[in-house]
């Protein structure tokens, strides 16, 4: 009697410790903690006076490669035209991607001027998907206004949650690639955009 | 009089433009039915921009402080808020409306010919507003897209707000002779371009094909404007993942209630050259 009672607290305990561990995992880990914990991250690194502008982006980059899911993002850019392409292709194309998007985003560091950034909402979209709703505000003489509006869509892979399209203003990153892609496909196919952008990452390492 | 001419022929044209390709307009495969023409302004617009205006721009920076700068911006965003004002109403923001004649009326006087921009620190923030966001309210499609040379990305919308611009602007109705409103306007363009700077040097670095880029960010910025919806219009490009059966030509553009057209990022209608980005 006295072991199946011990049995049983053992394991309610155990079943206790595990859920609330899961559950502060998970609480910690909404789509909308992990956009405010980076956002924390990033301005703590945009704000820190000590480090130099490479310095900074160097740290930016890093965070921002833990948090976008590069391989997802450049597979939704190219759309139907993934499917055509070799293993050896899809690996190509999303390290140049990723190269691509880190450098165009890295340069927006250099231009940051004391902005906050507020998580002002998050929504599920139909797909299970998030989006989170944040707000750049910036000063203008002497009142705060809204600069920007970015809104990120995260999607959960492997119990993870990475960021998988950026919106400012209206205007989704990956549906900008996409419609850029799209014409450079008509017109060239993957030759020709897989050269462009190889291209593009070479004129930006200068 | 020529002037007044002008603008209203600029604007009736263009709404009757909206009314006759308002049915070509839903076809996603139209959203650029005049590309040939729109790659060659845009290729013009790079051109004048990469040879007079930034160079002027980047001159003005240099030479020019910044205090006396913002002055010069504030000056000529007062004069063209009457266009602000004009639309608000148009679209029954009574209260905005209200607002923004205030701030007019207050940076004009106080703020000496707009040069000041007190209205903010009373709380009369600054708007945007323009004739392509009433039309847009009213019903009207972004028609096809369109590359103006200097003014840049537009679409048969948003064009018509360049006439009523003109038309709401003091500076025509004070008429003055063209030694004055020449330079009135070059130093007008030179002073957008730097205040643009960091949104074309956006553009230069994320672009891969920039026409593309800006006629994408350009609508779909527009749109969300218009809309008043911060969401990409277009759900469905989310689902490739699982490898469905997306055909190639499905350009992320097919709305069913709204403009086609996808475009650049934030651009004001009267932006001189290539992307005016925020």
């Amino acid at each position: 009697m006295k072991c199946w009672k011990c049995s049983v607290l053992v394991v309610l305990s155990g079943a206790l410790a595990l859920n609330s561990w899961s559950l502060a995992a998970e609480s910690a880990a909404t789509p909308r903690s992990i956009i405010e914990k980076v956002m924390q991250d990033v301005l703590a690194v945009l704000r820190d006076t000590k480090l130099t502008k490479p310095e900074k982006n160097e740290k930016v980059r890093s965070i921002a490669f833990q948090t976008m899911d590069f391989e997802v993002l450049a597979r939704l850019a190219l759309g139907a035209y993934w499917r055509n392409l070799s293993d050896d292709q899809h690996k190509e194309f999303v390290a140049e991607f990723r190269k691509h998007v880190a450098a165009t985003y890295g340069h927006t560091v250099d231009e940051y001027t004391d902005e906050d950034i507020n998580v002002v909402g998050d929504r599920e979209e139909v797909r299970g998907d998030w989006t989170v709703q944040t707000r750049i505000m910036g000063m203008k003489e002497g009142k705060k206004q809204e600069v920007a509006k970015v809104d990120y869509r995260l999607r959960q892979k492997d119990q993870q949650w990475k960021i998988i399209d950026v919106t400012i203003d209206g205007v989704s990153l990956m549906a900008n690639f996409r419609a850029q892609f799209k014409d450079i496909m008509e017109n060239g196919g993957y030759d020709r955009l897989i050269k462009m952008l190889k291209d593009k990452n070479a004129d930006s390492g200068k | 009089m020529r002037i007044l001419t002008q603008c209203l022929v600029c604007i009736f044209g263009g709404i009757l433009m909206i009314g006759a390709l308002g049915g070509c307009a839903n076809d996603p495969k139209n959203i650029d039915p005049w590309e040939k023409t729109n790659r060659f302004f845009y290729s013009f617009n790079d051109n004048l921009d990469h040879y007079a205006l930034k160079p002027l721009a980047d001159g003005y920076v240099k030479i020019i402080p910044k205090p006396v700068r913002t002055c010069i911006g504030n000056g000529y965003d007062n004069l063209q808020y009457g266009d602000v004002i004009l639309n608000d109403f148009l679209q029954g923001q009574w209260q905005q409306g209200w607002s923004d004649a205030g701030r007019m009326g207050v940076n004009t006087t106080v703020g000496i010919a707009g040069i000041f921009d007190v209205a903010t620190r009373w709380n009369l923030p600054s708007h945007d507003n323009d004739f392509g966001m009433t039309l847009g309210k009213w019903g009207a499609d972004a028609g096809p897209y369109l590359v103006l040379p200097l003014f840049g990305p537009s679409c048969v919308r948003d064009a018509p707000d360049i006439g009523v611009g003109i038309l709401t602007n003091p500076v025509t109705w004070i008429d003055p002779p063209w030694y004055v409103t020449i330079p009135l306007f070059a130093l007008q363009a030179v002073d957008s371009r730097s205040r643009l700077d960091r949104e074309v040097r956006f553009r230069d670095q994320a672009a891969i094909d920039p026409y593309a880029f800006t006629r994408h960010a350009y609508l779909e910025y527009r749109r969300a404007k218009i809309s008043g919806s911060e969401a990409p219009a277009n759900q469905d490009m989310y689902e490739d993942e699982s490898g469905p059966t997306t055909a190639p030509a499905t350009q992320p553009s097919t709305q069913p209630a709204t403009a086609p057209a996808t475009q650049t990022q934030p651009v004001a209608p009267r932006s001189p050259t290539t992307s005016n980005n925020k």
